[in-house]
C-alpha cells in the first residue's frame, strides 16, 4: 500500500514523510519558541522577542519545507526557474499583498514603533499591540482591535508619543485681574515642585502668558517621563486647582460687564 | 533600623514610620504605616529572616530608572592629570527583605524627597533620579537613615582644567555598605570637558547590602556610565 507511486517517483511513504517531518519541524519550532519565550521574556524587550521568536519559527519550518522538497520529487534548480516566473506572475496578482510585505520589513528594520507604544497612526491612537509581516495592530484607548496593513502605515505619519524619553504638558490657569498674580505663580511653583515625577531639568515653567477678556492667563509647562504623563497631567492640575481657591485666588467664570446708562446721560427729556 | 530580624520580632520605628511583623493563625501580616500611607502584606512562611538594609536609591516612588544624578551645591575644579577623593552624599533607600532559600522584597521605604531629572535631551537623554549634595572633604556626620555618603575619586585625565557640576551613576552596580554609617565608593573619570566615565568601587566597611539587582535576578550587562552630555 505504502509503496503505491502517487506520481513521478513519489511513493505514499514519501508523502507521509514528508507531511511527518512538516508537522515534526511545526512542533519543534513552537517547542524552540516556547522555551525561548522563558529564558528570554524577562532579559529583552518585548519586541525584541518577538522578532526572535518569529525569526527562528519562520527559519526552522523553511529549513524543514526546503530539506524535504527532494523527497517530493521537486528539485530545487527548477523550483527556482518556476518561481521566478511564478513570481511575476504573483507579484502582478498581489502587488498589495506584496507592498503589505515589503513595507513590514522595512517597518521591522526602521523601528518606527515597537511593540507596547503609544502611536497614532492615520489617525487611530492606542498601544502597538503587534508588528507583523503583513500588518500592524493596534490597540486603541477604549480597547478596540484595529489592523492597519502595512502599506499604509509605512506611508502615513507616524507620531509615537512614547518614543522620547521625557515630554512636555501645559496647562492655562486664568486668575481674576484683582488677584495677585506673582502670589498665584509660587503657589503653583510649590505644587508643582513637590510631584517627584516632575522634572528638576527641564525646569517647570509658570508665567502670565496673556491678559484674557475673562482674567490673567497663567501658562504652567511641565517636563515629566514619558511613562508617567498622563497620572501627572492628572493629578496635578486639580491639585493646583485647589491650592489656588484654599490660598483666596479666584478661578474666573466667563464674565462682562454690562453698563446701564441713566436716563440723564441719554439726555432724555432735553 | 538595618540588620537582621527574627520574623516574630520584626518591629522597627523611625519619626513617624512604624513597621512589624504579627502572627496571624498560620500566617504573617507585614503591617507598616509612614505618613498617610498604610502598607498590609501577608506572608506564608515557616522560617524566614527579616532583613533591613539600604539600598539602591532608584526605586521610588516608582521604580522608572536606574541612573542617579547627583548635583553639586558648588561646582569644582580639577587640575588636568590630577585626582582628588571627595565625599557626596546620596539617598537612602531602605528595604525589608525576607531571607530563606530566596530573597523577597517585601517592601522599600524612603524618608527624604524623591525627584528626577533628565541628563542630556529628551531624544537621547536619560531620566535618573535627582540628588543634590554639598562636597565634603572630611566625613561629615549625617542622619544615617536619610542620607548615605560616597567616597568619590575624581581623576582628570584630560589635558585641560574640568569644572564639574555633576556625577552620574548606574546605581544597578553600586555597592552599599552599613555598620553605624551607610557609605559607598564611587569614581569618576573624566575624559573631556564633556565626557566622563563612571562607576563603583568595592570596599570593605560592616556589611554589605544585598542589592536589588540581584534580589529581582536582573542581570547586569553595564556596569560603567559613560556621561557624554555634561559635566
Amino acid at each position: 500500500m505504502i509503496d503505491i507511486t502517487v506520481y513521478g517517483d513519489v511513493t505514499v511513504l514519501d508523502l507521509i514523510i514528508a507531511f511527518t517531518a512538516i508537522f515534526l519541524s511545526v512542533m519543534i519550532a513552537k517547542i524552540v519558541g516556547l522555551k525561548l519565550r522563558r529564558l528570554l521574556s524577562d532579559k529583552i524587550s518585548k519586541d525584541q522577542l518577538e522578532l526572535i521568536l518569529k525569526v527562528t519559527y519562520y527559519s526552522i519550518v523553511l529549513i524543514a519545507v526546503v530539506s524535504i522538497l527532494p523527497i517530493l520529487g521537486i528539485s530545487l534548480t527548477g523550483l527556482l526557474v518556476a518561481g521566478g516566473i511564478t513570481g511575476i506572475i504573483l507579484g502582478f496578482a498581489s502587488q498589495n499583498v506584496v507592498s503589505n510585505f515589503i513595507s513590514g520589513l522595512f517597518l521591522l528594520a526602521e523601528k518606527p514603533i515597537k511593540i507596547g507604544d503609544q502611536v497614532t497612526i492615520e489617525g487611530v491612537s492606542g498601544f502597538v499591540e503587534d508588528v507583523r509581516v503583513m500588518s500592524t495592530i493596534i490597540r486603541t484607548y477604549d480597547g478596540l482591535y484595529v489592523r492597519i496593513p502595512n502599506q499604509r502605515v509605512f506611508t502615513s505619519n507616524i507620531t509615537n508619543l512614547v518614543a522620547n524619553v521625557a515630554r512636555r504638558f501645559e496647562y492655562t490657569v486664568s486668575i481674576s485681574y484683582s488677584d495677585d498674580a506673582e502670589k498665584a505663580i509660587n503657589i503653583i511653583k510649590e505644587i508643582v515642585e513637590e510631584n517627584p515625577f516632575v522634572l528638576k531639568n527641564p525646569e517647570p515653567q509658570v508665567f502670565v502668558n496673556n491678559l484674557g477678556e475673562n482674567g490673567v492667563d497663567l501658562v504652567v509647562r511641565i517636563w515629566v517621563p514619558v511613562t508617567e504623563l498622563s497620572n501627572v497631567r492628572v493629578s496635578l492640575l486639580w491639585k493646583i486647582k485647589k491650592a489656588l481657591e484654599d490660598n483666596g485666588i479666584e478661578i474666573p467664570f466667563p464674565q462682562r460687564v454690562i453698563r446701564f446708562a441713566r436716563s440723564e446721560d441719554r439726555g432724555v427729556g432735553r | 533600623m538595618f540588620g537582621e530580624y527574627k520574623i516574630e520580632e520584626f518591629e522597627i520605628g523611625y519619626e513617624d514610620f512604624y513597621a512589624e511583623i504579627k502572627k496571624q493563625k498560620n500566617l504573617y501580616v507585614y503591617v507598616r504605616s509612614f505618613r498617610n500611607e498604610k502598607v498590609e502584606k501577608l506572608i506564608a512562611s515557616k522560617d524566614v529572616k527579616v532583613l533591613v538594609n539600604p539600598v539602591e536609591p532608584v526605586n521610588l516612588p516608582k521604580p522608572i530608572t536606574n541612573y542617579l544624578l547627583i548635583e553639586f551645591e558648588k561646582p569644582i575644579s580639577i587640575e588636568p592629570r590630577e585626582f582628588s577623593t571627595l565625599y557626596v552624599t546620596f539617598p537612602i533607600e531602605v528595604a525589608v527583605l525576607l531571607v530563606s532559600r530566596d530573597i523577597k522584597i517585601l517592601d522599600i521605604f524612603s524618608f527624604v524627597k524623591q525627584k528626577f531629572t533628565l541628563y542630556g535631551d529628551s531624544t537621547n537623554g536619560i531620566i535618573c533620579k535627582y540628588w543634590t549634595s554639598k562636597i565634603f572633604e572630611d566625613l561629615p556626620e549625617l542622619d544615617w537613615l536619610k542620607e548615605g555618603l560616597i567616597e568619590l575619586k575624581i581623576y582628570n585625565e584630560s589635558e585641560e582644567w574640568q569644572e564639574m557640576k555633576k556625577a552620574v551613576f548606574n546605581v544597578y552596580d553600586m555597592k552599599i555598605y552599613y555598620d553605624e554609617k551607610v557609605v559607598s565608593s564611587a569614581y569618576v573619570r573624566i575624559l573631556s570637558s564633556k565626557v566622563a566615565e563612571t562607576g563603583f568601587n568595592e570596599i570593605s566597611y560592616g556589611k554589605k547590602s544585598i542589592e536589588l539587582y540581584t534580589a529581582k535576578k536582573i542581570p547586569i550587562i553595564k556596569k560603567k556610565f559613560f556621561m557624554e552630555w555634561g559635566l
